[in-house]
């Protein structure tokens, strides 16, 4: 896959989780609500689940995109003198 | 880091010049091999650790407060986990920094050393007093990450911990003081030597 495109899915990933949790759970707190309670188990065991899952996805995706932005960083700084 | 070449107790001056000078570029190239490879290891350690810090203390936290998972209170238990995912990179930031660190005390000792004329004690010493203060400015920066979360499990750890960090801090200050002057001790003895000639 092409590094770009990478970058573009994980920074997709981790806008969708932060916005999710930041936007829906204090702007629009009825929709947040309304998924949960639309699923079949108990509010705040699904609740307490999906607010781990998106702290380990939020956790996971941004230390992928460090550790893929930094390395490009010093492959192009190493590639610098030799190319001029 | 560069380990001292071996060499005979009394080699003839010639062979101890060479050894001096290929010491001499063997730490040098080492150091700057050790610090290229260490940044950017550490550079991806400390913003995953901040970025941790963040969506730990201003989104999640925040979001799971009143949520109870079986019985134990959300926020805790996300307390625990950033504890411990904090605790892995620190850990691994700790690691490399401790490269970086005997990388650039090698690097310091030949920039500072007389040119062609490092020793394997000289690179010990500025090793000894980097590490003790690049330590305790790191292990203060992960205190002020780590002091919140603590806080929240029990407001005297972080108070318990904070007394630990300032003894161990007072230690290691002592121990790179001892090591650059005994440093400053050996130049000046050399100075004096060549002075009174």
């Amino acid at each position: 896959m092409r590094l770009s495109i990478k970058v573009a899915a994980l920074s997709v990933i981790l806008a969708a989780d932060l916005v999710f949790f930041l936007f829906f759970s204090t702007r629009l707190s009825e929709y947040y609500d309304q998924i949960f309670q639309a699923m079949p188990w108990a509010d705040a065991q699904e609740m307490a689940f999906v607010v781990i899952l998106g702290l380990v996805i939020a956790l996971l995706v941004s230390f992928l995109l460090v550790r893929i932005l930094v390395k490009r960083l010093l492959k192009s700084l190493q590639r610098g003198p030799e190319n001029e | 880091m560069a380990k001292p070449p071996s060499k005979p107790a009394e080699a003839p001056k010639p062979a101890e010049a060479t050894s001096k000078k290929a010491y001499h570029e063997k730490v040098s190239k080492e150091s700057k091999e050790y610090l290229m490879g260490a940044l950017p290891s550490i550079t991806v350690g400390v913003i995953a650790a901040i970025l941790l810090w963040l969506f730990g203390n201003l989104i999640f936290i925040p979001i799971a407060e009143g949520i109870e998972w079986f019985g134990y209170p959300l926020p805790q238990i996300l307390t625990f986990i950033i504890l411990i995912a904090l605790a892995v990179f620190v850990l691994k930031i700790l690691v490399d920094v401790r490269k970086a660190i005997d990388a650039l005390a090698g690097l310091a000792a030949v920039e500072i050393g007389a040119p062609a004329d490092v020793t394997p004690t000289e690179v010990e010493h500025y090793t000894t007093a980097m590490r003790g203060l690049f330590y305790i400015i790191i292990v203060s920066l992960a205190f002020l990450l780590f002091s919140d979360y603590l806080a929240r499990i029990h407001p005297a750890l972080s108070g318990v911990i904070l007394v630990a960090i300032v003894v161990w801090a007072i230690f290691e200050i002592w121990r790179a003081v001892t090591a650059i002057s005994s440093e400053i001790k050996r130049y000046s003895t050399e100075w004096a030597g060549k002075a009174l000639k």
